[in-house]
């Protein structure tokens, strides 16, 4: 099972490298990461589907991650990856929004 | 006629102590040479206010070029107190001479006062002041008003260090005047305001009147009508006191000019013509005149023609009198315009013809072209259709390029005369140019209007501030009054009743130290009151930042508290391999103890970090205590750049765009307060972030809303660049980067703004 986490803070890619250091090692998980939402996007491109969960931030400089979350769901329709959003914005009007995009959890 | 009388006395008087002065040496200082330049400034100055251009300047030339004779002899230059004389001397001939000069050669009589200035010492202050000053109006007249102001206020702090308080007081009002014409009307009023106080404390009637006149037309330019009247009517109450008719006429004729302004046209003629009934009884013809046309004016608004025609023709051999030419010229081609309307063809093209004529005399191309136009209407009107192409071609010639009004009138009559003469090329042509030069009118209409619009908002923000603290003091004030009157009160019932019985003096005395205690602690408590207001201000400020800072500190805690959570967890990892004691395990352990490092040294990182944010925070909380630290801008800027970012993603939940930086890495440390300077980049970033997004919201496909902060180090200067990939900020807000929002901008390149 592949994630891609998509957060413009480098250092959590060595946070969820711990974290799930036993997964790794033992091929149960596969981890990408990409630092901004359009990374994420040509990422998604280049290894189609391949992602089957997709954890993003939303308060990204850039491309945030409503818009990515967006385009997500309107370009990989068959079966589209899921999407969790993960952000210290956790408002009502954030997760309104991220779940009529059609995220899977926030 | 008495003033005729004292000219002839002083000519003769002149001529009678030492003639040939052009072209001849002086030798020796002679007390005689001081007298005669007494003599020639006296001559320049009466005939300037006679109107007698060519001599003022023939006089103020002689007394010029023998002052400065004076100015260079060794005897002279020896004796301070006859060097400070001459000096003096020198200056004002200066000054005479290219004010007579600016009539015929403005730029001679700039070149003049430049070589005035040269010559003038360092110690000269009050002489270079005067200088300045005249150089102040000379570039007024020329409409460079932000070099006016330059020189205005340079003459102002001249005056202040000479001590010369009056010349002082009358340049106060010079600078209002002149910011008024900048349309600076807010600072303008300050300056303004500055002097009535001053001209009331040196009891200066002439400073309290000029003041409150030039304060009357700021407020009417700002369409605050009542006070604008309210300070006419101040200066009116003077002069009546003084029973000075010719200053009542004036105001008369200000009340008029702002009735006139605020549109109440009834009123404003019942002024005009009381202006023009005391004109008239003093044989001031040249304000005479002028009434005379401003009534005319009125009328022709109010539709009344023939009335116009009246006064125009009234008030017209005043002004051939008085030899005030582009005056005269403006009148007759009003005049053309009206018996135009009338349809009297023969006395309209008559004073056509008389403005053409005088027009020519004096140079006024604008006249010119002018009277050409209408002749043309004429020959239009007769159906001489080739004859009006040649005189609208003449007008063409005349009018000045800046003049658009009148070029686009010229161009639709080229095009319309043309046509009729079935020439329908020329007529297509020029009907081209027509629409050209219109769209250039609509747009300096529109920009003028939304300057003028602006202006007056600007003015009451600083009304409405000035107001505000203006309450605080006066309640401050107040109160020490209050006390002061109370005080005194209760000493002298005490010193009473103390011939009475000094027992009574005694408890009068402990209630007296009640009752001022009680004041002072409701002083203090007012006191404390506007502190705790200006705090409460900077409380505000720093409640906007809060929410960004509140993130900002988020991200750095979580990583903390993860980091410390992960860490625990491979130290039980750790554990088990060690238990195992194999060798893969150990080299497994050795792996784990890298990571735990890492994770630590990422804790210490983040910790830093939220540490860093927290300090700032304290210190934009903290009263600004003014005081300079060496502060590195680069981090000065980082560190804004990411509040404003944030506090406006707080805020504004559909914000977006994305921040660069490109810090130049070899700056110096700079001293400075950092608060200050912060509070100036956090404004100006939050403007760049909002413009950016304003752009972003239009929906451009492919619009990447990005600000970027760059820093550079050059030629001994620190650059601060803040770049947005939206609209052009017009010039005009540079100086005023720190106002909340930018006004609506015409699309253009990226905009960058500079502060050094």
């Amino acid at each position: 099972m592949r994630i891609l986490i998509v957060d413009d803070e480098k250092d959590i890619q060595a946070l969820f490298e711990q974290r799930f250091r036993k997964e790794i090692k033992n091929n149960e998980l596969e981890l990408a990461f990409a630092y901004s939402g359009e990374e994420a996007l040509s990422y998604l491109t280049e290894k189609e589907q391949h992602a089957i969960l997709i954890l993003s931030d939303i308060n990204m400089p850039g491309m945030s991650g409503l818009d990515l979350l967006a385009k997500i769901k309107q370009k990989y329709s068959q079966p589209p990856p899921m999407v969790m959003m993960i952000t210290a914005y956790g408002d009502e009007e954030n997760y309104n929004t991220a779940m009529k995009l059609g995220a899977d959890d926030f | 006629m008495i003033n005729k009388c004292f000219l002839v006395l002083l000519i003769i008087t002149g001529m009678w102590l030492r003639l040939p002065v052009l072209g001849s040496e002086l030798s020796d200082f002679d007390f005689a040479d001081t007298v005669r330049i007494h003599q020639s400034i006296e001559l320049s100055y009466r005939f300037y206010e006679d109107f007698n251009n060519d001599s003022s300047l023939f006089y103020a030339a002689d007394a010029l070029v023998l002052s400065k004779q004076l100015f260079h002899l060794k005897s002279v230059e020896s004796d301070e107190q006859l060097f400070s004389r001459i000096s003096a001397l020198t200056a004002e001939s200066y000054v005479l001479y290219a004010r007579a000069k600016t009539e015929v050669d403005i730029q001679a009589a700039e070149d003049t006062l430049m070589s005035g200035l040269n010559l003038l010492r360092e110690s000269n202050i009050s002489e270079k002041a005067i200088i300045y000053s005249a150089l102040g109006s000379i570039y007024e007249r020329k409409g460079q008003n932000d070099k006016a102001l330059r020189f205005s206020k340079k003459a102002l702090e001249l005056y202040k260090t000479s001590g010369d308080n009056k010349s002082y007081l009358h340049q106060l009002i010079n600078v209002g005047l002149v910011l008024r014409v900048k349309g600076n009307y807010g600072e303008s009023l300050e300056y303004l305001m500055e002097s009535l106080k001053t001209g009331r404390q040196a009891n200066d009637s002439t400073a309290i009147v000029e003041s409150l006149l030039a304060m009357g037309f700021v407020y009417a330019f700002v369409e605050k009508w009542d006070d604008a009247l309210k300070s006419q009517q101040q200066a009116l109450a003077i002069y009546q006191q003084a029973d000075d008719q010719w200053g009542i006429a004036r105001i008369h004729n200000d009340m008029g000019v702002t009735y006139e302004l605020a549109g109440k046209l009834d009123s404003s003629m019942v002024h005009h013509q009381a202006a023009l009934a005391i004109r008239l009884k003093f044989n001031d013809n040249y304000n005479t005149f002028a009434s005379y046309l401003y009534i005319g004016d009125i009328l022709a608004k109010q539709g009344n023609i023939y009335e116009a025609i009246e006064y125009y023709e009234m008030g017209l051999p005043y002004g051939n009198q008085i030899g005030y030419k582009i005056a005269v010229v403006d009148a007759n081609l009003r005049l053309g315009d009206y018996y135009l309307q009338l349809s009297e063809i023969n006395n309209s093209m008559e004073k056509y013809e008389i403005a053409l004529q005088k027009s020519r005399e004096i140079g006024d191309l604008t006249g010119e072209s002018r009277a050409n136009m209408g002749l043309a209407g004429i020959a239009i009107i007769n159906g001489e259709y080739a004859k009006a192409n040649e005189m609208l071609k003449l007008a063409e010639k005349t009018v000045p390029k800046s003049n658009l009004q009148i070029r686009k009138v010229i161009y639709k009559e080229i095009a319309e005369t043309y046509f009729k003469l079935g020439d329908h090329k020329n007529a297509y042509l020029n009907s081209l140019i027509f629409s050209e030069v219109k769209d250039s009118v609509q747009s300096a209409e529109n920009i003028s209007k939304i300057t003028q619009l602006a202006n007056i908002m600007e003015f009451e923000n600083e009304m409405a501030l000035k107001k505000e603290s203006n309450e605080k003091i006066m309640a401050i004030k107040q109160a020490q009054i209050n006390r002061e009157r109370m005080t005194r009160n209760i000493f002298l019932a005490g010193m009473i009743i103390a011939v009475v019985l000094v027992f009574i003096t005694f408890i009068r005395f402990i209630e007296k130290k009640k009752l001022s205690n009680k004041l002072n602690e409701s002083l203090s408590n007012l006191r404390a009151a506007q502190t705790q207001l200006i705090q409460s201000e900077k409380m505000a400020s720093l409640g906007e930042l809060t929410a960004g800072i509140a993130h900002e500190i988020q991200n750095p805690l979580n990583f903390v508290n993860n980091f410390a959570e992960v860490s625990g967890e491979l130290i039980d990892e750790l554990n088990e391999e060690l238990a195992m004691g194999t060798e893969a395990s150990v080299q497994l352990a050795k792996e784990i103890t890298k990571d735990i490092k890492q994770n630590l040294e990422k804790i210490n990182h983040h910790g830093k970090r939220a540490d860093a944010i927290v300090k700032g925070m304290l210190q934009h909380s903290r009263s600004s205590t003014g005081k300079k630290e060496s502060t590195d801008i680069n981090d000065l800027a980082d560190e804004y750049l990411r509040l404003s970012y944030h506090g406006l993603r707080a805020k504004d939940k559909s914000f977006n765009a994305d921040f660069k930086t490109e810090f130049d890495p070899d700056l110096p440390k700079i001293n400075m307060i950092p608060q200050d300077i912060g509070r100036v980049l956090l404004n100006l970033i939050n403007n760049a972030f909002y413009a950016v997004n304003e752009k972003w919201k239009q929906g451009t496909d492919g619009y990447k809303s990005t600000v970027s902060v760059a820093t550079l180090m050059k030629d001994g200067h620190i650059l601060i660049f803040v770049k947005t990939t939206a609209m052009a900020s017009p010039k005009k807000s540079k100086t005023r980067f720190s106002s909340p929002s930018l006004p609506p901008n015409p699309p253009g390149r990226a905009q960058d703004w500079v502060c050094r």
